[in-house]
């Protein structure tokens, strides 16, 4: 056999094996039905345009841009408002970026086959930032000067916010972040940069809500080694120990990358033998959450847990197994759509949405993914009051009032608020069976 | 610390220490038959526990066969990363072995994030979750398994290298290249099997693991550093100083952990790394090859 001969027979045995392990991948329809192995360019919404419920709380001056979109029928043909898409879909944590990209294109395809926004599709520009704190702002400065990028969204990725808003106000262009606003970020009062995400102080309080209505005492906060995540624990140490509850923060973190939390709940098991505790309360990221779990288990550890609201995903199930049940959590109302009441403002905006995101990615949306459907209605809504120009936008983005949305009501205007995702954005709900369900407080 | 925090502790650094040492084994294994260190180490544990995670959740297999599938197909990809990259590089300056194989990692994973989506996703554990008592303190079962798995690997090793005819050669091949060629000894067979021994530990190191802790696509690196880093400790030239080296690293990281924040636990490893650099370069066991080369 000459050189040449075995180089052949070389590549098909690669070409097999590559075969070989695409094959157990896709036979098994990645299982845990991820949305990520969907491309987002191909989406091609059918869902019936909506056509009823103005948003209960509706003021006079805004309303809900999930109505407002579909009065018009047929596609939109004007001239195309440019939004750019600004999220990790490479790098360590891709598949979260992935829902933001997938879920804002979803909602973009189905806003232009509906009118678009007054007649002007919105046409989405995808960045991808790498969860790359350089690579985020080389791409960031690209679209800032790009004149016909009317403004930028994106990233999930609370860590890349520092730099991406100084840029937004330097550069003086909308900037709206898919994640919740740093506590010390929104202390700079920018004027240029918006974020969807709920902030530390309404994720506190919904995981307080959990914890007071089961009438724990005691608890111990464990955190994610991140500042928003230490932002929530601190802000619901503030509200137990308000209400006279005992709660104190471990002095310890864990790390995304963490390979073993052993030496934290090791720690944690010491604190619970010194000072005793009968709740944990978690910002441990989703994809440590079970792990945790699991390792408290195997430290004899069996203590109830309160996780903040990003637990509350689909992909959290997906990464845990049954360490996951009964863990108690906050979560987005999409995740709670069959036992939604009527009464609720959101429920309409959430179903239509939920239904549009079932159809097209087979499983439900999670905050993060919910968080994008927010952002296009937020922008939709924004662009009708002032066209194609920046500084018009960023007044209209800082002045809806009671916007409903999917994931949120959101109304602007409380000094040093630049998300106005209001209280009650969260539903309570427990993982039972490997599903969330609700949970029923006192 | 208390006594029961101590040995808690303790049992928590040789569990995760013996995976080191599994990843550090397969550095070894390839090192000693190719001189090559193979920078893809890390893909092989990370690509053993996604092929199980996605057999056992997904499609509901048996631990056993899903197990075996994954570290069968660990195998072949380790194959064919010496047939298709490492074998045109062998020769060449070690600069360009080593951004071989690191690129090999990154397509590797560029492919499974592709393919898996990029969840970090765990296996159930092989038994239960619930610990052994041992007096205060609790043994988790996965970490018990974890530990028999690195032993019997090493002792499966130790046996194949000294009481088979097979080991003897990938031995001479390891000692002396020329001479085991002069014998009629293919060293590029001999290399081969090495990747693939090296993939199999791995893998199994991986799907171990898996039960304990998430793993993506990117899990690999991680490990891969660690393994490295084990593989230093213990001296390139020993399969059990492999192992020794993962188990001290892991033991050093979890005690450092549990004084200082676990933020520091990379830290802890490089810098145990370059102690031992410093004033044992041939690692804790000694390694002939090393004192070869100086």
């Amino acid at each position: 056999m000459n050189r040449s001969t075995k180089w052949n027979a070389a590549w098909i045995v690669l070409i097999l094996a590559v075969l070989a392990l695409v094959a157990t991948f896709a036979f098994a329809g990645c299982g845990s039905g991820n949305a990520t192995t969907t491309t987002a360019a191909s989406t091609q919404t059918t869902v019936t345009p909506t056509t009823t419920a103005p948003p209960s709380t509706g003021s006079s001056d805004t309303t809900a841009a999930t109505t407002a979109t579909t009065v018009a029928a047929g596609p939109a043909t004007g001239t195309p408002y440019k939004v750019a898409v600004l999220s990790n879909i490479s790098g360590d944590l891709a598949f979260l970026g992935k829902f933001i990209t997938e879920s804002a294109q979803m909602e973009v395809d189905n806003l232009n086959a509906n009118g678009g926004v007054d007649g002007h599709p919105i046409q989405l520009v995808i960045e991808d930032d790498g969860n790359d704190p350089t690579k985020a702002a080389a791409a960031f400065t690209k679209l800032a000067d790009d004149p016909s990028v009317l403004a930028i969204t994106g990233t999930c990725m609370t860590p890349l916010l520092p730099g991406l808003q100084a840029l937004a106000e330097q550069k003086q262009i909308p900037y709206i972040a898919a994640c919740p606003e740093l506590p010390e970020l929104r202390a700079q009062n920018p004027k240029w940069t918006f974020a969807i995400g709920a902030d530390e102080f309404v994720n506190a309080a919904a995981m307080f809500d959990i914890v007071k209505a089961k009438g724990y005492k005691s608890i111990i906060c464990i955190s994610e080694n991140d500042a928003l995540s230490i932002a929530i624990d601190n802000e619901f140490i503030k509200d137990a120990t308000a209400a006279g509850l005992k709660a104190v923060l471990l002095a310890d973190t864990v790390d995304l990358g963490a390979v073993d939390v052993t030496p934290q709940v090791n720690k944690l098991k010491a604190l619970v033998d010194k000072q005793g505790a009968d709740c944990i309360v978690s910002t441990v990221w989703p994809n440590y959450t079970g792990t945790f779990r699991k390792t408290m288990t195997a430290a004899g550890l069996d203590l109830p847990m309160v996780s903040y609201s990003v637990t509350a995903d689909p992909s959290t199930l997906g990464m845990g197994g049954p360490e996951l049940n009964g863990l108690m959590v906050p979560g987005p109302k999409v995740q709670a759509v069959s036992w939604l009441p009527d009464s609720d403002p959101q429920k309409k905006a959430v179903t239509d949405f939920v239904a549009r995101y079932e159809a097209k990615f087979k499983t439900l949306p999670g905050q993060v993914a919910v968080s994008a459907g927010d952002l296009v209605v937020w922008l939709a809504d924004a662009l009708k009051t002032s066209g194609a120009d920046r500084t018009k936008l960023r007044d209209a983005l800082a002045s809806v009032r009671n916007l409903v949305g999917p994931f949120s009501i959101r109304t602007l205007g409380a000094p040093g608020d630049n998300s106005g995702a209001q209280p009650g954005v969260f539903t309570p709900m427990v993982i039972d069976n490997m599903k969330f369900v609700e949970l029923k407080l006192k | 610390m208390t006594i029961t925090t101590f040995f808690q502790n303790l049992i928590a650094g040789i569990v995760v220490g013996s995976v080191y040492g599994l990843i550090a084994l397969g550095y070894v294994t390839i090192y000693r038959c190719s001189g090559v260190v193979n920078f893809a180490q890390g893909v092989f544990a990370m690509l053993g526990a996604l092929i199980a995670i996605e057999l056992v959740r997904d499609h509901h297999m048996s631990y056993l066969l899903a197990a075996a599938i994954a570290i069968g197909g660990t195998s072949i990809v380790g194959l064919l990363i010496f047939i298709l990259v490492v074998d045109r590089v062998r020769k060449e300056l070690v600069v360009s072995q080593l951004m071989a194989t690191l690129g090999v990692a990154m397509l590797i994973q560029g492919v499974m994030l592709v393919l898996g989506g990029g969840y970090p996703r765990t296996l159930p554990s092989f038994t239960s979750d619930k610990p052994w008592k041992l007096a205060t303190v609790s043994i988790p079962q996965q970490g018990v398994w974890i530990i028999l798995i690195a032993v019997t690997i090493v002792v499966i090793l130790y046996l194949v290298n000294n009481r088979t005819m097979f080991g003897k050669k990938m031995t001479a091949t390891a000692t002396d290249p020329m001479a085991a060629s002069l014998v009629g000894i293919s060293r590029r067979a001999m290399i081969s099997w090495a990747f693939v021994i090296s993939a199999a530990i791995g893998s199994a190191g991986g799907l171990a693991l898996a039960a304990m802790t998430p793993m993506n696509f990117a899990s690999g690196s991680a490990f891969g550093f660690k393994g490295f880093i084990a593989a230093v400790l213990g001296g390139w030239g020993k399969s059990s100083g492999a192992l020794v080296g993962g188990i001290a690293l892991g033991i050093f990281e979890t005690f450092g952990a549990a004084f200082l924040p676990s933020g520091y636990k990379d830290a802890i490893s490089f810098l145990l790394l370059l102690l031992v650099m410093y004033f044992r370069p041939s690692g804790l066991l000694g390694s002939s090859l090393v004192e070869e080369v100086r």
